[in-house]
């Protein structure tokens, strides 16, 4: 017995270095592509139609599979899609008995036609409808909101918590909420700036730029898409959005603040769903359940909402 | 009101004859280790009781010039007692273990007792303790919750994790007990092993349904684990060690006269992993001294009783545990220290107190307290200027309860249960302290809260005929949250139907509530598993759980099979809302006293399956094989979009196949194989960019000049289609392990060389999986040509052989 236990255990010890030197490398394996989801190509569509806009566009554009093998530089999420991928749909949007066809516009890689021939009314219900040359069709609908225009304006100068010489301002958008419906809301603005620069040997010149503004901070509100849950029909506010001294002050002569425009979106709540996922999207963090991305395209992927705009400019 | 009449009209229909009272302590012999669940009877009838957790009995008899009382347990001898009943007679019993000596073979022959066919209670399961260190282990570390795991009705998570799903339940809806005290994180080490020592236990029972009364506070499982006492008689002391750690357990009498017999006896265990040590010297010649690190985790039970005589005993006990992970490394000019720690810690005081020979009681002070903590300290000199920083993270749970239960056994056919327990719960969900030597101190404390949590129970365990046993109780639960009181009535009642003399039919039904919460991200049980309370808010959890079935003993063979079917649903069970995790929960700019119930969502879930087990617990070959069938989902309105779905852990079949055999009294043989349906999964279908509304304009350059262009189509970005939530099933899961022990008596002690194999044939199981992209590029230009996206799967286990050694004498 004895001398069998020592065989035994001899064994074991001297294969145990091979078995640890040996399974780290195959402890990872490639599992059976069998297994894999196959992917399958889906249409994703986007489009935001409000009264405000001149033209009504809809993005058209494909999934690609997550497993499997890809050709660099061939057509997809970073390239756009092929005009033969574009040729075989047919977009049209109707309201009543009112129906458009959209037309492709390669520069813009939308289908488009000007809101003039289909009016874009609060509180009517507008129809989306694609077809392919196979027969698919796919479909969404979506309800344009009432109008909810911004009420008030608040601006203050606040010193810079780092530098309490120089001050910031803080800006807050104040509105009234309709009572007894559930509203969704996203708060925004932009920065038009005008840079003044001169290249070497050469007359001065002047870049446009536009920088985004939130309203990010400030405590539980600071966030720009915004719900009445628990506040209906008060007075909401926004949390704040604070523009640098930087781009006002004296101290850059080469940089003039044209213009700066607030909005308040009132949307549906596709819209405010599907930005609020997108948003927050983060595929990078293993301790973290993916987020699925709600879709309201009917055998599709992607968003197709309404919202209204307001808008406040406060420089001209 | 119709079980009230039934109780009335049995009390007046029994009170004429004059009954007298046999009552005592059912003791192992030697080390007087007081025995629970022991069965005592009077031979071939169904009158009988058992012993309680105590090892207290009482039952009450006609009066009688002879009767004879059968006390028999599994892995014991029967002893049977003759005596005169004419008046209250106290009767202490010890019991032999058998095969105490050498080889610790359960060798028995039919036994009268021990039938799952005879008890009302369904859906329990227990392991005798010797049984569990014959399985083959995991690294050679003997694990209680590892066994309960092949268990039908009981599944793991992923490989090698300890925590428990019973019936479709998640690892926060077990109520773990280790003596009244509740335990938080039962892991170590991630969850690879548990923080429960065998040689310290004395018994482990697991309840999955027809939960008796006098558990409450969780939704899916109860398992009581007891320590020993510690032996009365003499010094005794058992340890070992293997791969990955040591462990050692002294008990015995303490003695304050020499001469007189033990009142007093105490038992202490302790073990420690030493992977940290065995790494230190590389660590530190790779690094020439300057930085150090590593890993251990240790366990420490002790338990003290004093025995004032028949009418009044006290035990306290206490377990203390940690993980620690810690980093530290210095140079000239600077230094960086950071540590990662959690551990639990209980101590229970009990006293228990014989009224009267009908009457036992036994009143509990209990304390629990679960740390995590996160620490990081920094110091930079540059210049002469030395720059600080230090960061805590801390959270965890703590409980002082108090509880009294009382047993009351009126005669053979009822015995009584009531009792009432009180717990403050205090919860820190999260606590950071941020200090730096430019910007000072930073601090940002959730305010722990502070909730009370009771129960109210009475059951009865009733054998109105010989045909009939029952088990009815009722339990009232409550909490306090914030300026709201949750009251709950929780009803409970199981039966057995005797068919025939070994073959019954069971059926139970069980409410409960549960009033903390676990969030998990993983369900692995991390050590930033957050447990939180209910508030106005979160709702407490709820489940009903109906489970019926048959039982039958085949007494020639040893064998007992049980075939349960159960319906479960469950009632604003909690999750992390899609995209939420702890660190989200603490967000410095943003945390508020709300910010962490609004990451959490509630939803409901059902489960439903059956289950078969065919147990030999007894004779030269023991083991059991269990097969579970079973469908669980979940719906969340804010998960999935409001569609039912498979959870993580949703099992169709599992099986276990567990086999000891007694080779010689000097070897043991023993194997166990596993196999469960994949884990459901979410997994990534397809890619496609998701384009926002662009509500700004953009600068279109166009022959020199600039103007401003609106696009509402923004820029896209990169997603996932990820198709319906865990669409994806990873591959199946099975194992096989073996284990050979050879058993060798010395002088003075016992000894134990285990020599067991973890995954023999070297299945590759899942532990994660993860995508990899693989880019082919043009042999001549260098340039990239075509990406191949993957799916790898990485598991952790091969086969491990171990070896280990353990002593005992």
């Amino acid at each position: 017995m004895k001398s069998l236990l020592k065989s035994i255990t001899c064994f074991f010890l001297s294969a145990l270095p091979a078995f640890v030197l040996t399974s780290c490398q195959t402890l990872i394996n490639d599992i059976d592509p069998s297994r894999l989801p196959n992917g399958e190509k889906k249409l994703v569509v986007h489009g935001f139609i409000s009264p405000q806009d001149s033209i009504l566009s809809i993005r058209l554009s494909s999934t690609y599979p997550s497993f499997g093998k890809e050709i660099i530089g061939s057509p997809g999420v970073i390239a756009a899609e092929t005009d033969a991928f574009y040729a075989q749909y047919t977009v049209t949007l109707s309201e009543s008995s009112q129906t458009v066809n959209l037309v492709f516009n390669r520069p813009t890689l939308n289908f488009e036609i000007s809101a003039k021939k289909l009016p874009v009314v609060a509180g009517r219900t507008y129809f989306l409808k694609i077809k392919d040359n196979a027969g698919n069709v796919y479909e969404s609908s979506c309800t344009v909101p009432q109008t909810v225009l911004i009420a008030e304006v608040k601006q203050d100068s606040v010193p810079l918590r780092n530098n309490p010489t120089q001050k910031e301002r803080v800006v807050q958008l104040f509105w009234q909420d309709p009572a007894g419906q559930v509203n969704y809301y996203r708060v925004g603005g932009y920065m038009e700036i005008v840079n003044k620069y001169q290249p070497m040997g050469q007359p001065i010149q002047l870049n446009t730029q536009i920088y985004g503004l939130g309203f990010e901070s400030g405590g539980r509100s600071g966030s720009n898409f915004l719900t009445d849950q628990q506040a209906d029909g008060t007075r909401i506010n926004s949390g704040q959005s604070r523009i640098s001294p930087y781009y006002f002050n004296a101290m850059n002569p080469n940089t003039t603040l044209k213009r700066i425009e607030y909005y308040l979106l009132s949307c549906d709540k596709s819209y405010y769903d599907y930005h609020r996922i997108v948003n927050n999207y983060d595929d990078s963090n293993p301790f973290v359940e993916p987020t699925l991305i709600p879709t309201n395209i009917k055998n599709g992927l992607g968003c197709f909402a309404a919202y209204t705009r307001s808008t406040f400019i406060l420089k001209n | 009101m119709r079980l009230f009449l039934f109780f009335s009209l049995f009390a007046f229909s029994t009170y004429a004859q004059q009954r007298f009272t046999v009552s005592g302590y059912i003791r192992e012999s030697g080390s007087q280790e007081q025995l629970i669940g022991v069965n005592v009877y009077l031979p071939n009838t169904t009158t009988g009781t058992t012993s309680n957790t105590y090892g207290f009995y009482s039952i009450t008899l006609l009066a009688a010039d002879s009767v004879t009382l059968a006390f028999s347990f599994v892995g014991y001898g029967s002893e049977t007692r003759t005596l005169k009943l004419r008046s209250n007679v106290e009767l202490n019993i010890s019991l032999a273990a058998i095969g105490r000596q050498l080889n610790e073979v359960i060798v028995s022959g039919k036994r009268e007792t021990d039938k799952v066919s005879q008890t009302a209670q369904m859906s329990r399961i227990d392991i005798p303790v010797q049984q569990i260190k014959k399985i083959p282990a995991f690294f050679g570390e003997k694990d209680v919750l590892r066994v309960l795991q092949l268990m039908p009705g009981v599944q793991k998570g992923s490989e090698g994790q300890t925590g428990i799903y019973v019936r479709g339940g998640g690892p926060d809806q077990n109520l773990i007990i280790l003596d009244d005290a509740p335990v938080y994180n039962v892991s170590h080490l991630f969850g690879f092993f548990s923080v429960f020592n065998g040689d310290a236990l004395k018994s482990v029972e697991l309840t999955k349904g027809g939960f008796p009364a006098r558990f409450g506070g969780r939704l899916s499982s109860v398992v009581e684990l007891n320590m020993k006492e510690g032996n009365k008689e003499k010094l005794h002391g058992e340890g070992g060690g293997g791969l990955i750690a040591s462990r050692l357990t002294l008990e015995g009498p303490l003695k304050f006269r020499k001469d007189s017999t033990a009142k007093s006896s105490f038992l202490i265990s302790g073990r420690r992993t030493y992977l940290d040590l065995l790494a230190r010297p590389f660590i530190a010649a790779q690094t020439e001294g300057n930085a150090m690190g590593g890993y251990y985790f240790y366990d420490l039970n002790a338990k003290i009783n004093y025995d004032f005589g028949q009418k009044d005993k006290l035990y306290a006990s206490g377990y203390f545990g940690k993980d620690q992970f810690f980093a530290r490394e210095t140079t000239d000019n600077s230094s960086f220290k950071t540590g990662l720690n959690w551990g639990n810690a209980t101590a229970t005081l009990r006293w228990n107190h014989l009224f009267s020979e009908k009457l036992f009681a036994n009143a509990s002070l209990i304390f629990s307290n679960y740390r995590f903590n996160i620490s990081a300290d920094q110091s930079d000199t540059f210049r002469g200027q030395t720059d600080e920083f230090s960061l805590r993270y801390g959270s965890g749970i703590r409980d002082v309860g108090l509880k009294y239960d009382v047993d009351y056994f009126p005669n053979p056919r009822h015995s009584f249960r009531f009792g009432a327990a009180i717990t403050a719960h205090r919860f820190t969900p999260s606590a950071v302290v941020v200090k730096n030597s430019d910007v000072n101190l930073y601090k940002k404390e959730i305010e722990a809260l502070n909730n009370m949590e009771a129960g109210l129970y009475v059951e009865d365990t009733w054998k109105p005929t010989h045909w009939l046993r029952m088990n009815g109780g009722f339990r009232v639960s409550l909490f306090q949250s914030d300026n709201q009181t949750y009251i709950r009535p929780e009803p409970r009642l199981s039966a057995a139907l005797m068919l025939r003399p070994d073959f019954s039919f069971k059926a139970s039904y069980a409410l409960m509530n549960q009033y903390v919460h676990l969030l998990s991200n993983t369900g692995i049980g991390l050590p930033t598993d957050l447990w939180v309370p209910t508030t106005a808010k979160i709702k407490p959890q709820q489940s009903s759980q109906v489970a019926a079935g048959f039982a039958k003993d085949f007494n020639e063979k040893g064998l007992s099979l049980t075939i349960e079917g159960y319906y479960k649903t469950m009632n604003n069970i909690v999750n992390y809302k899609e995209g939420a995790s702890f660190l989200l929960i603490d967000d410095p700019e943003n945390s508020s006293k709300a910010s962490w119930e609004d990451n959490i969502t509630a939803g409901k879930g059902w489960s439903y399956g059956a289950e078969v087990l065919l147990q030999k617990k007894t004779g030269r070959l023991s083991g059991w094989i269990g097969y579970t069938l079973s469908w669980t989902q979940w719906q969340f309105d804010e998960l999935n979009f409001g569609e039912k779905f498979y959870p993580r852990y949703d099992r169709r079949h599992d099986v276990s196949v567990v086999g000891i055999y007694e080779i010689s009294p000097r070897i043991t043989l023993s194997g166990t194989w596993v196999y469960g349906t994949g884990n459901a999964l979410t997994l990534p279908q397809s890619y496609y960019s998701a384009f926002p509304h662009s509500p700004i304009p953009g600068v279109k350059y166009e022959s020199n000049k600039q103007t401003l262009s609106y696009n509402p189509i923004g820029f896209g970005r990169q997603v996932s289609d990820f198709g319906p939530k865990n669409s994806f099933r990873a591959e199946p899961y099975h194992r096989f392990d073996l284990s050979l022990q050879f058993h060798k008596k010395k002088r003075y002690h016992e000894r134990t060389w285990e020599l067991s194999v973890y995954n023999l044939y070297n299945r590759r199981n899942p532990f994660f999986y993860n995508s990899v992209s693989r880019t082919e590029y043009d042999k001549t230009t260098g340039r990239p040509i075509s990406t191949e996206r993957t799916l790898q799967r990485i598991s952790i286990f091969p086969i491990v052989p171990t070896l280990s050694y353990n002593f005992k004498f």
